[in-house]
């Protein structure tokens, strides 16, 4: 399997040089390929956050250097960063991030405004998306008013809609029962068993011990706790 | 001071732009001071966040310089009535000559901002940032452009007097006059003709070279051309296009053609001899950057839309210009 | 071009969407506009207006000066004026004014020549045929309460009641010229100001072309170095530059409430809520970079700015169009205590609809620009540890 994301000396300092600065991530080096299910499993202050943001171009490591699909993303400018992750990943946070005063639909169609498709064909893609994950009839209905099982699907219907190669979830199962918990799993594996590969931060037994996960990245205090496999 | 709405309008935008290209332009320096490509710091990442801030107010005092230059020539027509002999812009132009050279400083800086926002552009397309420090540099130059066409602007408002009796362009463009206007509007219509379609000419050939040939040198040539055309033009409009237009052989003015009972002729024309040129100068001052490998699939595409627009605003400009020429009843020639 | 339409149906929603807040902003702003818009509006209402009458004034007006103060003309210059080349019809005018104690308004007396009054239309009766009639403007019979056939006395400069019986008054629509008139026979006016044998208040004077009345006004000069020749262009420039003027005191003055709307807007866009930090780190943590969220911010902006400006215009024509300028009238029209219902004509004026715009969206985009920037900066890896 290709290597699909790559870091090398990865660090992470929030702060640099005052008080209150925080190393977040130390010497971090890890590759992810193509297809997998990675599990990042360490306690609150690990650093998975911080691994996640880094992986998923959200922000630029202190040090150390990210590749993704073979591109090194580590020194680019913002525009360029956000383009990577704008056509790359989908991400499904932890406390979902929808706009509550906005409906269903408009909050799927969020990734879609910066990309170059027509409105019509963002409104088929979030439509069709919303169909598949069984949320079309409430698709013009306010986020605020949806169950949290809803709201997790809507989460992963705007995460999908740009059409990513790479998943990653921040502790997806944090404020959901074991129900929804399972459903949760269960669309990420048909999302793997589409070929994407899926990246998850989580402390959540259930889901580092589920059958889905191919591997397991523990890390304690910023480092990886044991060299991956 | 005449307290004309229009002057507080342009006066008070003029005031705010340059608030803001200062602001721009220190924010430039800073960014220069600091910058450092290979790092990942935090402040390289505001750095970098800044320079969205420069090119958003540059690319507002564009748009603004290009309206204020609109509404400066409706207000200094509209002023006309307060001066004693004027009869259009012209003649309140003339009531305080430092008006020409707010006039000049608006024409100046369209261009100048222009090119920076299209420097700016090609930056902001590169992964490596190679034009920083260059277009850093020249953004104060922006910002000093607009300091000056708020001096020239405050210069002529205040020192109209509406009781001085003027010139208007009967008199300022006329062949009898002084001046240079009245030297352009005296000169004689054949050999103007011949020599501003010779220009363009010239100017379509080179046009028509660069977009078969790669040569810098040909782009080179091609800016300067189109830097000579924009003279040759407005001396054009003055000699004999206006005259032309307006179907009055004494009537020279170049701003009446933005007027209603010429059917608003004025904003296409100058439309397409500002695009003319700016295209045409492009491809020859921004040949330099074929050094930087990032950019250079970035200028070849640029080139290649810069060559089209100005070939069709050149056939625009030619054609707007002509067509009275050739359909109208006054003829200048059989009388030169 | 279609990202950035896509940003701009964005926008729009948001705009919608942030109603109670944006309410606020466009109450005041649409207010500011309302106040600058009248004040052109009827400034060109003005200007236009006094052209309008003065397109019946004489081309020149001579009027005679003694140490710098208007007086009296000898009748006699008639004749010098005549002899000047270019020079057509010369009529001495007898008028003046006079202080009404009962009414406190000043009103202007103007003698009438015999079979003279032809350029005064819009008469409801008839015009003084004889001596002890008069004709009133409809200020001076609203004043008074005077109507057709009743008596109206005025104190002479003996100090005497004179009766003048009323056999006309002029129609509102002539109102601007007319307001303040009381038209005489001459002869009663002579005697009414007791004017000297053989002395006129000023000369009317027409010129057969147009084009030579600076000329002909500096030959008459130079012939007589004591008079003043006042053409109607010079009239005409005057009202131009003093209605300019005010209107400009009154922007100027107003300015205060533009730049306090303007930090207003700043202080608004700086101090954004947790809710539209939320919402913008959200954008950014799904794809938009910092260029695209800050257009955003800038067309919502620009909505708001011409959502602003179209409710002030539209507002300001009602006010100056159907309201007849209640609130700014008095600053504007001038001295006299007799006002005319001054009633402007509606004109659309695309030049005046640029100052507008140039004077109100201006300095609003310009004083949002940078908070919105500090705003679009937002960083998306704290949604991430949110």
């Amino acid at each position: 399997m290709a290597v699909l994301i790559k870091t090398e000396g990865l660090e992470k300092i929030y702060n640099a040089g005052r008080p209150d600065e925080v190393r977040a991530l130390r010497e971090v080096s890890l590759e992810i390929d193509a297809g997998e299910v990675v599990v990042l499993k360490g306690p609150s202050g690990s650093g998975k956050s911080t691994l996640l943001s880094l992986l998923g171009c959200m922000t630029r490591p202190t040090s150390g250097r990210v590749t993704v699909a073979g591109r090194d993303v580590s020194r680019l400018p913002e525009r360029f960063l956000t383009e990577v992750r704008r056509e790359t990943f989908g991400f499904i946070f932890q406390q979902f991030n929808l706009l509550r005063q906005l409906s269903v639909l408009d909050n799927v169609l969020l990734p879609l405004y910066p990309l170059p498709c027509s409105l019509r064909e963002m409104h088929r893609r979030a439509e069709a998306l919303l169909d598949e994950l069984g949320l079309s009839l409430r698709q013009h209905l306010k986020v605020r008013y949806l169950s949290g099982g809803e709201q997790q699907r809507v989460a992963v219907a705007r995460a999908l809609v740009n059409g990513p190669q790479i998943i990653i979830a921040d502790e997806p199962t944090a404020h959901l029962d074991s129900g929804l918990a399972g459903e949760l799993m269960e669309i990420l594996g048909r999302l793997n068993g589409q070929g994407k590969t899926v990246v998850i931060a989580t402390h959540d037994r259930f889901v580092y011990e589920h059958p889905l996960v191919g591997r397991i990245v523990p890390l304690h205090d910023g480092r990886l706790e044991a060299d991956p496999p | 001071m005449i307290l004309h709405p229009g002057i507080l309008a342009l006066l008070t935008g003029s005031v705010l732009t340059l608030i803001l290209c200062l602001y721009a332009a220190g924010s430039g320096l800073y960014i220069l001071r600091y910058w450092d490509r290979n790092s990942t710091s935090a402040l390289q990442y505001r750095l970098e966040q800044r320079t969205v801030l420069i090119s958003t107010l540059v690319r507002l005092a564009l748009v603004f310089e290009i309206a204020s230059g609109l509404l400066f020539i409706y207000t200094v027509d509209e002023l006309h009535p307060l001066f004693v002999g004027a009869m259009c812009a012209t003649g309140t132009l003339n009531a305080n000559p430092v008006g020409w050279n707010a006039l000049t400083t608006k024409i100046a800086l369209f261009f100048g901002a222009s090119l920076w926002l299209v420097l700016n552009r090609f930056d902001d397309r590169a992964e490596d940032y190679p034009l920083v420090r260059g277009k850093f540099l020249a953004l104060p130059l922006v910002a000093w452009l607009i300091g000056l066409d708020l001096y020239y602007q405050v210069s002529f408002f205040t020192g109209l007097k509406p009781e001085v009796i003027t010139s208007c362009c009967g008199a300022l463009f006329s062949s009898g006059g002084s001046g240079l206007a009245a030297d352009l509007a005296g000169l004689p219509p054949g050999p103007t003709m011949v020599a501003f379609y010779a220009g363009a000419g010239l100017l379509l050939l080179a046009l028509g070279s660069a977009w078969c040939w790669p040569s810098g040198v040909l782009r080179v040539i091609l800016a300067v051309l189109a830097a000579g055309f924009f003279p040759l033009a407005l001396a054009a409009i003055i000699s004999f296009i206006s005259l032309y237009i307006y179907q009055l052989p004494t009537h020279h003015c170049p701003f009446d053609l933005f007027q209603n009972h010429y059917h608003y002729i004025g904003y296409p024309l100058y439309l397409c001899l500002f695009t003319t040129v700016l295209c045409g100068l492009m491809p020859g001052i921004f040949t330099p950057l074929r050094r930087f490998s990032s950019l250079r699939e970035a200028l070849a595409r640029a080139e290649r839309r810069w060559l089209v627009v100005a070939l069709l605003a050149l056939l625009g400009f030619l054609t707007l210009a002509s067509l009275p020429i050739l359909l109208g009843p006054l003829s200048l020639l059989e009388s030169a | 071009m279609l990202r950035h339409l896509k940003i701009l149906e964005f926008a729009v929603a948001a705009t919608l969407r942030h109603k109670g807040r944006n309410l606020a902003i466009l109450v005041v702003y649409s207010l500011v506009i309302t106040i600058l818009a009248s004040v052109l509006f009827l400034t060109r209402g003005l200007k236009e207006e006094a052209q309008r009458v003065l397109a019946g004034a004489p081309e020149l007006t001579v009027q005679r000066l003694i140490a710098g103060r208007h007086d009296l003309i000898p009748t006699s210059y008639g004749s010098i004026l005549a002899s000047v080349p270019g020079v057509g019809r010369v009529t001495p005018r007898f008028w003046g004014y006079y202080y009404d104690s009962l009414t406190s308004c000043n009103f202007t007396l103007l003698g009438l020549s015999a079979g003279g009054g032809d350029h005064l239309e819009l008469l409801a009766g008839r015009l003084p045929t004889g001596s002890g009639e008069c004709a009133l403007g409809s200020g001076v019979a609203t004043a008074r309460r005077t109507e057709i056939g009743d008596d109206l006395v005025l104190i002479d400069s003996h100090n005497l009641g004179v009766s003048f019986e009323v056999t006309g008054i002029f129609a509102a629509e002539a109102a601007l010229l007319t307001n303040d008139l009381l038209l005489l026979p001459e002869t009663d006016l002579r005697v009414f100001f007791n004017f000297p044998e053989g002395s006129a208040t000023d000369f009317e004077v027409q010129v057969f072309n147009p084009q030579e009345v600076a000329t002909v006004a500096a030959k008459i000069k130079q012939r007589l170095p004591d008079t003043r020749p006042i053409t109607r262009s010079e009239i005409l420039r005057t009202y131009d530059s003093v209605f300019s003027w005010r209107s400009g005191i009154l922007l100027t003055v107003f300015a205060s409430a533009l730049l306090a709307f303007c930090i207003l807007a700043w202080d608004k866009a700086t101090g954004i809520s947790a809710e539209e930090k939320r919402e913008i780190g959200i954008l950014k943590a799904v794809g938009w970079d910092t260029a695209d969220v800050l257009e955003l911010k800038v067309w919502e902006g620009l909505i708001l700015s011409l959502t602003a400006l179209l409710l002030g215009l539209i507002f300001a024509w009602v006010h100056v169009y159907w309201f007849d300028s209640t609130l700014l009238a008095p600053v504007l029209k001038g001295w006299s205590v007799l006002f005319p219902r001054l009633v402007v004509t509606p004109h659309v004026d695309l030049y005046q609809l640029f100052v507008i715009t140039f004077l109100t969206v201006t300095p609003y985009v310009a004083s949002t620009v940078i908070p919105s920037w500090r705003a679009a900066s937002a960083d998306p890896d704290s949604m991430m540890r949110s």
